[in-house]
């Protein structure tokens, strides 16, 4: 008895859902509720990044009190020479490790997927590790490693040009952040490898290519978005570490997030925030840019179509 | 791929520059805004040479980078306890008394001789503590509190650790009290050790530097008398300060860093109490001493520069610019009377002198003394116990 | 033939992880077993304390439910909210998708510390967003730092891209032609969605979850900073003890990485087809 009313009722909603006019209401509300909370969330995300803003924006050192607009952090933050020296340390890690990670992390991917599928699990079960691991566990074994290195190479940690102030260099922190950056390359290229047509390389030999133009000039242009978004990934990871950084730096090698933790708690000068906040703006624009020229020519195209063009 | 290239050389090029320019730089390992930057600038500029500081927010973590041997410091500036143990371990060389020209023992105040005076005693080779390390500031544990709660200030004069370590009784305040304990296992070990002692249950003055299982279980059960809001080092102060705790176990030195925070733009006396009326600090009278000193360690690279560095602030005007930025006490007599007097006309400094604890001579003070690894081991975990409680 | 040559670009890689995975794995291993000064032998005592006493003490119980806790919740929370949002990038008529999905990503950007401690503030009874509000009559007083709340708060928007990226990723490359076939054979667009859509994407669903949950579960910062330090994780024993007993330490991490293969192993078992990311 139950059953048939409710299977009459779900059967009488589910056609008043279907007349014409009650789904063009429902299709208008959906879409409203559905963009509402894709950029509610979107917000959410961004809250922190808003706060700092703001904090950035405050005419006081104090993060809890408002006290009054000012940019003066944005120009006192050429003068702080230690957060400066912090940024070059973060930017040129984060570029040389990306860089490495990505070539090097293509090469690897183009090799494990030529693999035996044994051989290849096992890589990838491998290639895992290193992203799943809890960070303090790969900054402890980093640690050790190169500890245990440092008495065959016992300048390993001293970054190097020694009494430069900016553009050096850490080893062990750029091999931490390489190590940890050549997964997710590996990650993304892989998939993108499976998608194209295997016959391609060995055509391109056929017809006389050296086996690195054959790579060059086949492979790479087809996994392109692959190696973009491994590069993304890695950069990523890489700007922000904090604990990796933190345990394979010799303790002369201080990246942004070391900076902060030195220094939250402390007098620490907003124009860390200005700095973040630039970072962001300035990544955000690219993007505004990327994304209306990518409006304009979806609207270019869809204007060509329907002119019949 | 060119504009790589491009990218890398520009990149590449300055750091060739820099590097061809071998200015000598010297390491030094400190606490985090535990020293005035226009001083080190002016040392920079006097010497022509190149100062990078390096911040570790603990004892601990300064021992971890020594010892770590990965960065050659040339100065560290740790506290008395670990001083004591990196001496005995082998990790520090003696100071070159005659290179320093500023230095003279009886230029420092009688509370930091004290000290001194218990570092370092059982070392046959050291004759005096001062050859291994140079007092820079120092100063006593105590309590800091929320004075925009009625009553409070009373209740802790009265009750001294019992504030801290024992829940009011309900009804006391309107709301109950919100308390900080310090987030450094030994601090929170030898601070209810205190407690302890102050209401009875212990009689034994050296308690918080004995290592022992009784005490430790001791300790637990006393940390475990109330849930605490905040584990925290230096939020704590600034918690304080925003209202959002009401007592906190802390250096007294963190009320007056907050003190000259919120007097900043004051140039009156009244203006300034009223600025800091928010604030208070109370030191017990049985309470941890502790004085942090400049020490060189044994693999320093640059050890005459790092003994001028220490002149540098044995200087009294650049201990008294230091002062400014560092609201812990300075360790020198002719500093400490100049803040006193306003002798350079800050009468806002003065008062941070004058109406509060700022000088802890005459107290009952004592110095903490080194853990071995094991005993500290077991510290960490019962206050890792007692958070999860 | 010429493409197995090809495979032999992959041998450094596997040197490479063999040594900076395996060889850190079986020295902790080594350590776990023993009670060492650092990182020498010198006196060092073999002990099983590791293993068990240290193991059961009560501060490490409670450390792996608090981490169970907070890695779980957020785990759930940010599935709740990011297969949404995933969907409805995937299915939207947004002009450059990337784009948007790269906007998600950039908040990772920004230094951690300055967003959690950020957040931090941000939920204390004085913080300067209400100081700019309440002028206008809004008032933006949580007081929320300090609880667990605030402590999934942040680890959900700190992970939440995590889920995203992958839900996306296997929704965008979904057969579009699969719907319309579920359409056309009458099941309207619910019952296509629980029968087909979210069954194809459960693989990107697992990425998510696993990315989203081990890092919450071993994390140190986000409980410290927003628990105001009241809270135990497993992240908070290895930060504090790893300078005088890295022994123990020793141990936790290889808890940790048991946790992990276990982990890939249940995965792998569930996808056979190895179209998951792990």
């Amino acid at each position: 008895m139950m059953k048939s009313t409710f299977t009459r009722l779900s059967r009488q909603l589910t056609l008043f859902f279907r007349r014409p006019k009650v789904e063009k209401v429902v299709k208008v509300f959906s879409s409203i509720f559905k963009n509402a909370f894709f950029f509610l969330m979107m917000f959410l995300l961004y809250m922190p990044i808003i706060v700092i803003a703001i904090q950035s924006l405050n005419d006081s050192m104090n993060v809890n009190r408002f006290e009054g607009w000012t940019l003066r952090w944005y120009l006192e933050m050429f003068e702080d020479a230690e957060l400066m020296v912090a940024i070059s340390n973060t930017l040129v890690t984060a570029f040389l490790s990306t860089l490495i990670a990505t070539v090097f992390g293509t090469m690897f991917a183009i090799g494990i997927h030529s693999l035996n599928k044994k051989a290849r699990s096992r890589m990838v079960f491998l290639n895992q590790i290193p992203i799943l691991n809890a960070d303090v566990v790969t900054g402890l074994s980093l640690m050790l490693i190169f500890k245990v290195l440092m008495n065959v190479f016992p300048d390993i940690f001293v970054p190097f040009p020694a009494n430069a102030l900016f553009f050096r260099i850490s080893v062990t922190v750029l091999l931490a952040h390489v190590y940890f950056s050549l997964p997710y390359v590996v990650l993304s290229v892989l998939p993108k490898l499976s998608e194209i047509d295997p016959n391609l390389y060995d055509a391109a030999l056929d017809l006389g290519s050296k086996p690195f133009d054959a790579v060059m000039r086949v492979i790479v242009p087809a996994i392109k978005a692959g190696i973009f978004t491994g590069m993304l990934m890695a950069f990523t990871m890489s700007i922000d570490d904090f604990v990796i950084t933190f345990f394979t730096s010799g303790g002369n090698f201080d990246n942004v997030s070391m900076f902060v933790y030195g220094k939250v708690g402390k007098l620490m000068t907003p124009s860390v925030y200005a700095y973040n906040t630039f970072l962001t703006l300035s990544v955000v624009v690219i993007l505004v840019i990327a994304y209306v020229q990518s409006a304009r020519k979806q609207k270019k195209l869809l204007l060509a179509h329907s002119t019949g063009k | 791929m060119k504009k790589l290239l491009v990218f890398f050389a520009i990149l590449v090029l300055p750091s060739i520059t820099l590097a061809c320019s071998s200015v000598p730089t010297l390491n030094v390992l400190n606490w985090g805004e535990y020293i005035n930057q226009d001083v080190v600038d002016a040392f920079e500029e006097e010497y022509g040479v190149r100062v990078r500081i390096s911040i570790a927010s603990s004892n601990e973590l300064m021992e971890q980078r020594i010892k770590a041997g990965t960065t050659a410091y040339d100065i560290v500036v740790p506290s008395d306890y670990m001083i004591e143990k990196l001496y005995d371990e082998g990790y520090l060389q003696k100071i070159d008394l005659s290179k320093l020209t500023n230095f003279d023992e009886e230029n420092f105040l009688d509370g930091v001789n004290e000290i001194m005076g218990q570092l370092l005693v059982d070392n046959d080779d050291v004759a005096s503590a001062y050859e291994v390390a140079i007092p820079y500031f120092w100063g006593v544990f105590g309590i800091m509190y929320n004075n925009a709660i009625p009553g409070l200030k009373a209740y802790i004069e009265a009750n001294e650790w019992k504030a801290v370590f024992e829940t009011e009784p309900s009804g006391t305040f309107t709301s109950p009290l919100r308390v900080g304990m310090y987030d450094v296992p030994r601090f929170a070990y030898s601070s209810s050790m205190l407690y302890a002692n102050q209401i009875g249950t212990l009689n034994d003055a050296t308690a918080l530097n004995t290592e022992s299982q009784t005490f430790l279980q001791t300790a637990e059960n006393i940390l475990k008398q109330r849930t605490y809001a905040s584990f925290q080092t230096d939020s704590l102060k600034k918690d304080i300060e925003l209202g959002e705790l009401d007592i906190a176990f802390t250096y007294v030195g963190d009320f007056f860093d907050t003190f000259l925070i919120v007097t900043e733009d004051e140039t009156t006396e009244a203006g300034a109490i009223e600025a800091a009326s928010h604030i208070g600090v109370f030191v017990p009278q049985n309470t941890i001493a502790f004085l942090d000193g400049m020490v060189i360690p044994a693999d320093a690279k640059n050890v005459e520069l790092a003994h001028q560095f220490i002149d540098w602030f044995l200087d009294p005007d650049n201990a008294y610019e230091n002062s400014g930025i560092v609201g812990y006490t300075t360790s020198l007599q002719v500093v400490y009377d100049t803040i006193y007097s306003a002798g350079k006309g800050d009468i806002v400094r003065s008062i941070m002198v004058r109406n509060y604890p700022y000088n802890p001579e005459g107290s009952s003070a004592k110095p903490l003394l080194p853990f071995s690894d094991n005993f500290t081991n077991d510290i960490t975990t019962m206050l890792s116990r007692v958070k999860a409680n | 033939m010429n493409i197995k040559k090809l495979g032999r670009l992959s041998t450094p890689y596997l040197v490479w992880l063999s040594m900076l995975v395996l060889v850190p794995l079986l020295m902790m291993i080594v350590l776990s077993f023993f009670r060492t000064r650092g990182v020498s032998f010198v006196n060092a005592a073999f002990t099983l304390e590791n293993w068990s006493t240290r193991l059961i003490d009560r501060s490490v119980q409670v450390a792996l439910m608090n981490s169970f806790q907070f890695a779980g919740t957020t785990a759930v929370i940010v599935f709740l909210v990011g297969y949404p949002m995933a969907y409805i990038l995937a299915r939207s008529s947004f002009a450059n998708k990337f784009v948007i999905l790269v906007l998600t990503i950039i908040p990772m950007w920004s230094n951690s510390l300055l967003r959690n401690n950020a957040l931090r503030n941000l939920f204390l009874s004085q913080n300067i967003v209400n100081d700019l509000l309440s002028p206008l009559g809004i008032s933006f007083a949580w007081n929320l730092t300090g609880t667990k709340l605030a402590v999934i708060i942040g680890l959900v928007l700190t992970y939440l891209p995590f889920m995203v990226l992958p839900v996306y990723t296997v929704l965008e490359k979904m057969d579009k032609s699969l719907l319309e076939a579920s359409m056309d054979l009458g099941a309207n667009k619910i019952r296509t969605f629980f029968k087909v859509t979210f069954p194809l994407s459960f693989k990107g669903v697992l990425t998510g979850f696993i990315m989203v949950f081990l890092p919450s579960f071993s994390g140190f910062a986000v409980p410290y900073i927003l628990g105001k330090g009241t809270f135990v994780v497993v992240g908070s024993i290895i930060e504090t003890s790893y300078n005088y007993n890295i022994n123990f330490v020793s141990t936790l991490s290889i808890v940790l990485v048991a946790i992990i293969f276990l982990l890939i192993f249940t995965v792998s078992k569930v996808d056979k087809e190895g179209e998951s990311f792990l």
